[in-house]
């Protein structure tokens, strides 16, 4: 069960996670409440891979040693609600804008979704990480990595788009 | 002689018997209480000790002696008593709501002993309640049952015809009715159930808001209260609290909104009946003493025949095209034209049915419910502003005034201008276009048919007031209808009056009668099919390719359509309704929409004009230098124009009596595009407006100048159709009108051409559509209709809509 929940958390602690997330997206969503029909492929696909590779990845990169253990629920709910849902709404929203910005806001938001998880369910914690003595060091490092998903994000929809692949739509 | 052999209906006897049956029922009920009480008590009712109680058995005493006395009243005559009927159930209705609070919240829930066993007072009040509960559904349900049957009701409940015929009896006032007021609620309820709508509904809420409303002050509904209280109650509520402003602002919308609709449903049903055309001294065409005379100098003409698929025809849930066309309307057909003639075929898709042309009539009722259906209960959010669209194969053009203006120039510099709206139209290739299209269409200067006699009278105060002189343009109008220019002088307009429910004689040149058939004569009828009675819901992509769209007939039948170009041009509010229901162009379609706001300005003449005879929209003025607005004569038939003539009570009804004595004037006000549609509210078609302070002053500007006008033609008074009625004799008096108008609420409001709501532009932050029509992030969707305006055009749109189409021919036809 501590595999799944991890030490000492409760359903209610994943509640309180997932009303973050539910808050969090209600910002993001707030300036473009419907995604685009011709956007709506580029959704699918971009929630579908993103999930996809973070689940595994965060479990791959946890058995090379190089990330902290994430619980299954924990990694569950992170990927679908978080990564898919509302990080792939954010790059809907605000795709338009320069990549150095995007950078900061999906580290930024990243930042608070992953400090309110390691301050309920006691996730993201490292002692040090990349020789930096510092409880937050790991996490904030993290945070970063999320800060890439756009870019990533721009060059898959560019890569597999102008390949005619899944309907994607590459704006011109 | 009375009456007497009036016979039941099958559902009122069975409302006879249900009341029989209970009035024994509760008899019995109340002797099983009464008896015990007083020692008679049977063996079998020993073990239940609270049938002996005293207090328990008087209390139940009452009430069932009570309903025997209801039941037994109701029974006698179920017509003359059915209140007693309607007692019982609003009683009962109390009885279950105070049987649920006391099973649920009382106090004292002690236990009785039985001779089977205990029980608590929660439960025995629970079980009397699900009695009451059951025999009160019953009692609904043969009540409605019976009133239906009754009255023969096709669309509105009894309490809802129970409320139109009250209010009929007192708004439509005066000496001499014609009509009984439940003749004119019969008329509404036959009208409303002749024509399939989704807003219908909002007749129903405004009539059981107005039932009701009596209510919060404690006094009974409207159908309940004598008629003069009720006058003086609707008088206190509905008039006098709207006009002073008294209610909260909520209240008043929803209160104005309630009875405008209310008193224009009374006024159809009474004025759209012939019993009283005489009365009011109209003569429908058919009885006119020179319509053979007319008929002679410009007889019919032959009409094309067109061919229309139904769902019938339509086999498979889906379809394949070359281009769809959502709509058939002025600028769908014309594009249906120019892409058919560059190669391509068409399928067009019409959410309104097809009528032959052959099935239009003088009946207002009947053709509003055929060619408007939604459309003409289409009311902005704040239900203070109509807008009237027709709803049917054609469009627009098959209920318009066939009134035509070339776009004017500071219009396209507008739309032009790099640091405004930057629309990028190729000027001279439009101006070609639009040359193209006048005499495509047979647009022609309607000076030498039968016209509007008001608009004489309207001409002959702009000539007093030296209106007239260049660059001023006071004219009879051009328009779309048959005439000498086209056919060599044996053809023309025969001035019925009836552009408005389409053209029964051909002569106005419509999409049903001209372009369309046209365009399947020479090109067959598999280059150009026609699908009506289909909704189209929403565009499918896959990325930026629109794929196909789901359409729905009226039985629910779903259609998927696939094409290799989908074109939108279904008007400005269906478009971007369309638009936003599938997604696209989220966050810019449905905004910048604008209107020609427009509002009558009446005028009664000491001798009779019979304004009603001759072309509806005759003549125009046109100021110069522009002062954002243009004058059109303008008059109805007398449904039509009882619904915007001023006046309450006995004044409008005077009003209607003196219809062949009066002239009209609309006021046209380009307005700035501050409007919306949005997917919303009850109807989800939401049309967000309120004019701005400009053009409201600029509307007020006009509707004194259109009253003086008048005056100065010899005019006794002039009425602008306020919310307040006023009369003003003299243009001293006039002048206030600015004083006494201060907002929306306080005039109607109304349009028959929205425009914008997917405007053009190169700026891909504000326009939905590019220079070449294609919708922003799509291949193979474009918008063409007077949706993509960027502006309103403060003249009649349909030329422009129709030059924009020819514009955007090579565009289109070029996506394949």
């Amino acid at each position: 069960m501590e595999d799944i929940l991890g030490a000492q958390n409760s359903i209610i602690d994943y509640l309180i996670v997932l009303l973050i997330y539910l808050l969090m997206f209600l910002l993001i969503r707030y300036p473009k409440p419907v995604v685009e029909l011709n956007f709506r492929s580029n959704f699918k696909f971009l929630a579908i891979v993103w999930i996809v590779l973070m689940f595994t990845g965060n479990y791959l990169f946890y058995k090379l040693g190089i990330m902290s253990f994430l619980p299954w629920l924990n990694n569950l709910v992170h990927c679908v609600g978080w990564i898919g849902l509302c990080l792939t709404w954010l790059y809907y929203a605000s795709n338009h804008r320069p990549m150095w910005e995007l950078f900061i806001h999906f580290s930024f938001t990243s930042f608070i979704v992953k400090m309110s998880e390691h301050q309920l369910l006691g996730t993201w914690s490292m002692d040090s990480f990349l020789g930096i003595d510092h409880p937050y060091a790991y996490l904030t490092a993290m945070s970063l990595v999320d800060g890439f998903y756009p870019l990533i994000s721009k060059w898959l929809l560019n890569y597999f788009g102008k390949r005619g692949k899944f309907g994607l739509y590459v704006e011109p | 002689m009375k009456n007497l052999s009036a016979e039941l209906t099958l559902q009122e006897v069975r409302l006879k018997i249900l009341l029989r049956f209970f009035f024994f029922f509760y008899i019995g009920a109340m002797l099983l209480y009464l008896l015990p009480a007083i020692t008679f008590i049977p063996d079998f009712l020993k073990p239940f000790p609270f049938i002996n109680d005293g207090a328990f058995a008087n209390n139940s005493t009452i009430k069932m002696g009570l309903f025997a006395a209801l039941c037994f009243i109701g029974a006698a005559d179920v017509r003359r008593y059915l209140v007693a009927v309607e007692a019982i159930i609003v009683v009962m209705v109390l009885a279950v709501v105070s049987g649920l609070l006391l099973t649920f919240f009382a106090n004292n829930n002690y236990e009785m002993e039985t001779g089977m066993g205990h029980l608590t007072i929660r439960k025995m009040v629970l079980m009397s309640t699900v009695f009451d509960t059951l025999v009160n559904i019953l009692f609904i349900a043969f009540y409605l049952q019976a009133q239906k049957a009754r009255y023969k009701l096709l669309f509105f409940s009894p309490m809802q015809f129970r409320t139109l015929t009250a209010l009929a009896e007192v708004v439509i006032e005066g000496e001499n009715e014609i009509l009984k007021p439940g003749e004119i609620a019969h008329n509404v309820d036959r009208y409303m159930a002749s024509f399939r709508g989704k807003t219908k509904f909002i007749t129903r809420l405004a009539l059981t808001g107005i039932e009701l409303y009596p209510l919060v002050f404690l006094k009974p509904p409207v159908s309940y209260m004598r008629a003069p209280d009720r006058k003086a109650f609707l008088m206190r509520h509905f008039y006098q609290n709207v006009a002073l402003k008294l209610a909260p602002p909520f209240i008043r919308m929803l209160v104005q909104a309630s009875i405008r609709m209310g008193k224009q449903l009374c006024f159809m049903g009474y004025y759209n009946d012939e019993r009283v055309f005489d009365s009011i001294g109209y003569i429908p065409f058919s009885k006119r003493a020179d319509k053979q005379e007319r008929l002679d100098k410009f007889p019919l003409r032959p009409r094309r025949q067109l061919s229309v698929l139904k769902e019938i025809d339509i086999n498979g849930d889906s379809i394949t095209a070359d281009v769809v066309i959502v709509g058939s309307g002025p600028g769908a057909s014309i594009l249906a034209k120019g892409l058919i003639e560059q190669g391509r075929t068409v399928l067009m898709i019409e959410r309104g049915d097809y009528t032959d042309p052959s099935q239009f009539s003088e009946d207002e009722i009947d053709m509003v419910s055929k060619l408007y259906a939604d459309g003409a209960l289409q009311l902005a959010s704040d239900f203070r502003f109509q807008v009237i669209q027709g709803s049917c194969v054609g469009g627009s053009s098959v209920v318009n005034n066939a009134v035509c203006f070339d776009t004017p120039d500071h219009v396209l510099d507008r739309w032009n201008d790099v640091k405004g709206l930057n629309a990028a139209i190729d000027i001279d290739r439009y101006k070609k276009s639009n040359e193209k299209i006048n005499r495509q269409i047979g647009v022609r200067k309607m000076d030498n048919d039968f016209l509007n006699p008001g608009g004489n009278k309207f001409l002959e105060g702009c000539e007093k007031m030296g209106l007239v002189q260049s660059p001023n343009v006071a004219a009879a109008v051009a328009a779309n209808i048959a005439g000498s220019t086209v056919s060599g002088g044996t053809d023309g307009c025969l001035g019925c009056g009836y552009c408005n429910i389409g053209c029964a004689f051909g002569k106005k040149l419509s999409m049903l009668d001209t372009v369309l058939p046209e365009i399947q004569e020479k090109y067959g009828t598999d280059a150009l099919k026609i699908i009506a009675g289909c909704e189209v819901l929403h565009l499918k992509s896959g990325g930026s390719n629109i794929r196909s769209l789901t359409a729905k007939f009226t039985s629910g039948r779903k259609i998927e359509v696939k094409a290799n170009t989908f074109v939108v041009s279904a008007g400005a509010v269906s478009s971007s309704i369309l638009l936003l229901n599938s997604g696209i162009a989220v966050g810019k379609a449905g905004k910048h929409l604008s209107f020609n706001i427009g509002s009558p300005m009446n005028a009664v003449f000491p001798q009779q004009i019979n304004a009603y005879d001759g072309l509806q929209i005759s003549h125009y003025l046109q100021m110069n230098p522009d002062r954002g607005y243009i004058f059109e004569t303008w008059f109805n038939p007398p449904m039509f124009q009882s619904t915007v003539m001023p006046g309450w009570w006995d004044d409008h009804f005077k009003n209607m009596h003196r219809y062949n004595r009066m002239a009209c004037t609309g006021v046209l006000v380009g307005s700035e595009s501050n409007a919306e549609v949005r997917v919303a509210g009850l109807t989800k078609r939401e049309v967000r407006y309120t004019p701005t302070k400009k053009d409201f002053d600029t509307l007020l500007d006009g509707l004194i100048l259109a009253g003086e006008i008048y005056l100065e033609a010899g005019a006794d008074l002039v009425m602008p159709n306020t919310f307040s009625y006023y009369e003003f004799n003299n243009k001293t008096a006039l002048k206030r009108l600015k004083d006494l108008v201060q907002d929306n609420s306080d005039i109607t409001l109304g349009t028959g051409h929205p425009q914008g709501g997917n405007i053009m532009s190169v700026t891909k932050s504000q326009g939905v559509i590019d220079p070449q029509f294609k919708v922003y992030g799509y291949n193979n969707l474009f918008v063409c209709d007077a949706s993509v305006f960027p502006s309103s055009l403060g003249v009649n749109p349909q030329v422009s809509v129709m030059t924009m189409a020819d514009y955007a021919v090579p565009f289109i036809a070029a996506n394949r």
